[in-house]
C-alpha cells in the first residue's frame, strides 16, 4: 500500500506497531525536515484492544483541527482503529490507513446474506451458511465489512 | 414463483390482508384468501399503450437521461395495481430482510416520504384513495383494496411497519431513500421488491459511487461524477424522471440478486421459437424528489414489462430497438445480462422486421 | 403574463407579505405567508428561497436565506439589507413593497447545508451574513448538537437579530463590534478541536480571509463551508454567431437557445433536460467567451471557457467556435 505525504498540516500523529515503522519512516523523515510538530503512539502487541483504545482515544480527542493521522497496523487491528478514529471525528481527509501482514476478508453471500471469512487472495468460496458456490467480487460494503459473493455457476 | 394463473377473491375488512400476510405465508398459499381480478390479462405484462418506451436515439450509451417532470407525481397506479401490491406484500412477509432495510436515524426522512406519497395518492387518484386529517391523527383509506389505516403522524408505534415500508405497501413502486450528507449521497433506506439484479441488503449504507462500482463503463468521462453532482443539486418542487432498461428472459418481477440462481436460469432457455414470448423489455421509470426538511432524495421506481412479441408490433420501436441492440458495445451487453440470448433476440427482431407481421 | 420572454422556469408558491419589521436602519425582516390555505414546506438549516416579484412585464428575481424556524410551516421570514450598490432588488423590497403585496417564491433550496458528521459547528458571520446561521442554529438546537457563533457587526444597534440571538443562543454567541474596537480575528480558528466544522458568511473579503486561514492551519476543505447561491436566469439576451468544425456558420437568434439553433440546422446534438441541469448537452468550445447560465459545471470548468451547456448558456463574445 502506498503512503503519501499530506502537506500543510499543523501536527502529525503516527499510530503504529514495531513492524509499521519502516512503512512510515519516509513520512516521519519529511515531517522532521519540515519541522512540523508530531507525536508517535505505539500499539503494543501484547496490549488489550480496550487499553489501546483508552490511551490513544484520549490523546486523539484532545487534538485540534489541522491534525493529521498516519495509521500503520496489521490488518486485523486496522479496521478497529479506523472505526474508533472516525467515531472521534477525524474524516477520511484527516487520516491515512496502511495495513500490512496477512489479511482476512469477509464474503457476503448474495443468496442468504451469510458472512464467510477467507484469505484475501481467494477467488471462490463456499458459503458456510447455505453452501452456495460464490465467486468473490471486488464490490465492498463498509457497513458489512465484506465483499459481495456472486453465484459462481448458474 | 409467482404465476399469473392465480385467481383471487377479496375478503373485505380492515387490516385483514396485512394481518393475514403477517401471520403465516403458508396461510396465504392455502388460498383461504381469494381475490377477484377483473379484466387483467393472463400474462404478467403491461399493456403497450401505457408502456414507458425508453429510447430516443438509435444508439444507447449510459447518460444522465433525466427530464424535469411536468406533473410532480411520484407514483402511478396502473391496471396491474392489485396483483403487484399483493405480490409485494407477500415478498415482504416471506423475505423481510431482502425487501426492506433502513439505517437508524432515518425515521424523519421516512415520514417525509410517507407524507409526500400519501399526498400524491389522494391528489392524483382521488377516487381510489382518501386521507382525513384531524391535527396529527390521520386516517388513510385505500378504496382499491378496501383498507383503512388510522395513525398519528410522527408516531411510529401507530403504524404497522416503519413509515417507508408502510407507504411502500400502498404503491407499486419500489422506494429508495438517499441521505445527502457532506457532499455525498448514501443509501439510507429502501423497500425493494422488484430489483433488477441487485441486493438492497448488501448496498445499504453505500455511497452513490460505491453502489455503482460494478457497472463497467460508468466511470468513463466522469459520468458517475456528473450524475452525482446532478443529484446533489436536485431541488424541492422540481422533481425529475428518468428510465432504466434491460432485457430479461421471463416475466418475473422479483429479479433480486438473492434469487438469481432461480430466475437467471431462464436466460439459457431462450430459443429461436420462444424468443418473442419469453424475452421481455424491462423498463424502470425512476422519479427523483428532493425532500426539503431532511434534504434527502426519494427515488420511486416503477417496473414495467413488455414482451418482444408485443414490442415488435410497433414498427418504429422494432426498427429502433433492433439498431440499438446491434450496436450495443460488449460491456453494456454483458452488464445488462444479455450475453446469453442477445443473438437470439437480434435474429428474432430481424425476422419480424423483414416479415412486417404483427401478432 | 402577456407573451413576454421572461418566464419562471420552476415551480413556485404564491405568498403575500404579512409583516415588515426593521432589524436595523438598513435591514428589514419580511414575513411571508401562503396565499392559499396551504402549509409551507419545512426545510433544513441553511436553506434559501428565490423570490419573484412581478413588475410591469418583468420579474425581479433575488435569492434570500430563510431566517424563520425550519420546522414550522405557517410562514417564512427573510431579512434583506438595503445594498449601497443595489441593482434595484433590495431597493424595491425596502421602498416599494407593502404589507399585503403578493409575490411568488421558489421551494426552499439548500446549497449551504450543515455537516452531518461534525462533532461541533462554528459559525462566523459578518453583517447580513448572519441570516443562514439562524436556521442552522435552530436545527442544531432541536437535534441537540453543539455549536458556537462569532458575529461581527459595527455596533449593537446595527447588529441584526442581536436581541433574538441573545434570547436564544446567549451561551453560544460571541459578538464583535468594530465601534468598540472589538474585532473578529482568524486566530479563533486555532482553538477548535478535531471534528469541528467551520462556516463563513459575509462579504467576499471576509470569506476569503477566513477560508484561507483555515486552509493554512490544515483544516480539510470538507470541513470548511461557504455560502453559495445558485445562478440567476439571464434577462437581456442578444443574438450571436456560432461556427462548427466543418466551417458552417449558424446565427443564433436572441429568442433561441444555442441548442435549438443547432438542432434546427440538423446537427445531432444530445440533450435531455434543456434547463442547464443534467449535463447531457455539454459541448467543447474552441474559441470565444461564454456567458454561463447553467447549474451544472463547476466554477473551474466555467472559467476555462472551453465547455458550454448550449441549452441555456450563450456567447459573451460575438462568436463561439464549437468543437462539433
Amino acid at each position: 500500500m502506498k503512503v503519501h505525504f499530506e502537506r500543510g498540516k499543523r501536527k502529525y500523529i503516527f499510530i503504529t506497531a514495531k513492524d509499521g515503522i519502516p512503512i512510515l519512516k519516509p513520512i516521519i523523515d519529511q515531517v522532521k525536515e519540515e519541522k512540523v510538530p508530531f507525536e508517535m503512539l505505539f500499539v503494543n502487541k501484547r496490549t488489550e484492544q480496550e487499553i489501546i483504545a483508552t490511551d490513544i482515544e484520549r490523546c486523539l480527542h484532545q487534538q485540534k483541527m489541522g491534525t493529521y493521522l498516519y495509521v500503520a497496523l496489521p490488518w486485523a487491528k486496522l479496521r478497529y482503529m479506523n472505526v474508533l478514529i472516525e467515531k472521534i471525528g477525524y474524516s477520511s481527509e484527516e487520516a491515512q490507513y496502511i495495513g500490512y501482514g496477512p489479511r482476512k476478508i469477509n464474503v457476503f453471500c448474495c443468496r442468504c446474506h451469510g458472512i464467510t471469512e477467507t484469505n484475501e487472495d481467494c477467488a471462490e468460496i463456499e458459503c458456510k451458511q447455505c453452501h452456495l458456490e460464490l465467486s468473490i467480487s471486488d464490490h465492498y460494503s463498509s457497513l458489512r465489512d465484506a465483499y459481495l459473493g456472486y453465484v459462481a455457476t448458474l | 414463483m409467482y404465476s399469473a394463473s392465480y385467481q383471487f377473491k377479496m375478503v373485505t375488512g380492515t387490516f385483514l390482508l396485512d394481518k393475514l400476510f403477517h401471520s403465516s405465508p403458508r396461510f396465504y398459499k392455502m388460498n383461504i384468501i381469494n381475490i377477484q381480478k377483473k379484466g387483467v390479462s393472463m400474462k404478467r405484462e403491461d399493456n403497450i399503450e401505457q408502456f414507458p418506451y425508453p429510447f430516443k436515439e438509435t444508439i444507447y450509451r449510459y447518460s444522465n437521461n433525466s427530464l424535469l417532470m411536468e406533473e410532480p407525481n411520484s407514483i402511478e397506479v396502473t391496471p396491474t395495481y392489485t396483483e403487484e401490491i399483493l405480490l409485494k406484500r407477500q415478498l415482504l412477509t416471506q423475505h423481510p430482510e431482502r425487501c426492506f432495510q433502513s439505517l437508524p436515524h432515518t425515521t424523519k426522512a421516512q415520514w417525509e416520504s410517507l407524507e409526500l406519497i400519501l399526498d400524491h395518492l389522494v391528489v392524483y387518484y382521488p377516487n381510489k384513495f382518501k386521507l382525513y386529517k384531524n391535527g396529527k391523527s390521520w386516517t388513510f383509506h385505500n378504496h382499491v383494496l378496501k383498507e383503512k389505516y388510522d395513525f398519528i403522524l410522527g408516531e411510529e408505534s401507530t403504524l404497522p411497519q416503519q413509515p417507508l415500508d408502510f407507504i411502500g405497501r400502498q404503491v407499486q413502486e419500489d422506494l429508495i431513500l438517499m441521505g445527502q450528507r457532506d457532499g455525498n449521497l448514501y443509501l439510507d433506506a429502501g423497500q425493494l421488491c422488484f430489483p433488477a439484479n441487485w441486493s438492497l441488503a448488501f448496498d445499504l449504507g453505500m455511497s452513490f459511487k460505491e453502489i455503482h462500482h460494478p457497472i463497467p463503463g460508468f466511470k468513463e468521462e466522469g459520468l458517475d461524477d456528473r450524475i452525482l453532482n446532478f443529484l446533489l443539486k436536485l431541488e424541492a418542487g422540481n422533481p425529475w424522471e428518468r428510465k432504466n432498461w434491460s432485457l430479461m428472459a421471463g416475466d418475473r418481477l422479483d429479479t433480486s440478486l438473492e434469487t438469481f440462481d432461480q430466475w437467471g436460469k431462464a436466460r439459457k432457455k431462450v430459443t429461436s421459437k420462444n424468443t418473442g414470448e419469453l424475452v421481455h423489455l424491462r423498463v424502470e421509470v425512476q422519479k427523483l424528489f428532493r425532500l426539503p426538511r431532511s434534504n434527502n432524495i426519494l427515488f420511486t421506481i416503477h417496473t414495467y414489462l413488455l414482451s418482444l412479441e408485443k414490442l415488435a408490433n410497433r414498427r418504429e420501436w422494432l426498427e429502433q430497438f433492433y439498431h440499438i441492440l446491434k450496436e450495443l458495445p460488449p460491456h453494456i451487453v454483458d452488464y445488462k445480462g444479455l450475453s446469453l440470448f442477445r443473438d437470439a433476440v437480434i435474429d428474432y427482431l430481424k425476422v419480424r422486421l423483414e416479415s412486417g407481421e404483427t401478432t | 403574463m402577456n407573451g413576454e420572454t421572461v418566464m419562471i422556469k420552476e415551480k413556485t408558491i404564491p405568498v403575500m407579505i404579512k409583516a415588515i419589521d426593521e432589524e436595523t436602519p438598513q435591514i428589514k425582516r419580511f414575513t411571508l405567508a401562503p396565499v392559499d390555505d396551504i402549509k409551507l414546506p419545512l426545510f433544513s438549516g441553511g436553506s434559501h428561497i428565490i423570490t419573484y416579484i412581478e413588475v410591469e412585464n418583468d420579474f425581479i428575481i433575488r435569492p434570500y436565506s430563510l431566517t424563520s424556524h425550519p420546522f414550522q410551516s405557517a410562514s417564512y421570514q427573510i431579512a434583506i439589507r438595503l445594498s449601497d450598490t443595489s441593482k434595484g432588488g433590495s431597493l424595491f423590497w425596502h421602498q416599494q413593497l407593502k404589507i399585503g403585496d403578493k409575490l411568488r417564491i421558489s421551494y426552499p433550496k439548500n446549497y449551504f447545508p450543515l455537516s452531518h458528521r461534525a462533532k461541533h459547528h462554528v459559525f462566523y458571520a459578518a453583517g447580513i451574513g448572519i441570516t443562514p446561521f439562524l436556521t442552522m442554529m435552530a436545527e442544531l438546537r432541536v437535534r441537540g448538537i453543539s455549536f458556537e457563533l462569532h458575529y461581527a457587526a459595527k455596533s449593537e444597534d446595527l447588529c441584526a437579530f442581536y436581541s433574538y440571538i441573545q434570547e436564544n443562543y446567549k451561551d453560544q454567541s460571541h459578538f464583535y463590534f468594530s465601534t468598540l474596537q472589538s474585532r473578529l480575528s482568524t486566530k479563533s480558528l486555532q482553538h477548535h478541536l478535531i471534528g469541528t466544522h467551520v462556516y463563513f458568511c459575509g462579504p467576499e473579503s471576509f470569506l476569503s480571509t477566513f477560508s484561507d486561514a483555515a486552509q493554512q492551519l490544515g483544516y480539510p476543505s470538507s470541513s470548511i463551508h461557504l455560502e453559495r447561491f445558485a445562478p440567476i436566469q439571464p434577462k437581456h439576451l442578444t443574438s450571436f454567431e456560432v461556427k462548427i468544425k466543418n466551417g458552417t456558420s449558424i446565427h443564433v437568434l436572441k429568442e433561441k437557445s444555442l441548442l435549438d439553433a443547432l438542432l434546427e440546422k440538423g446537427i445531432k446534438a444530445s440533450y435531455s433536460c434543456k434547463v442547464g441541469r443534467c449535463g447531457t448537452c455539454e459541448l467543447k468550445v474552441a474559441e470565444g467567451e461564454i456567458d454561463h447560465y447553467d447549474s451544472f459545471l463547476t466554477e473551474e470548468q466555467r472559467n476555462t471557457h472551453k465547455i458550454i451547456l448550449p441549452c441555456v448558456s450563450r456567447a459573451k463574445s460575438n462568436q463561439l467556435i464549437l468543437e462539433i
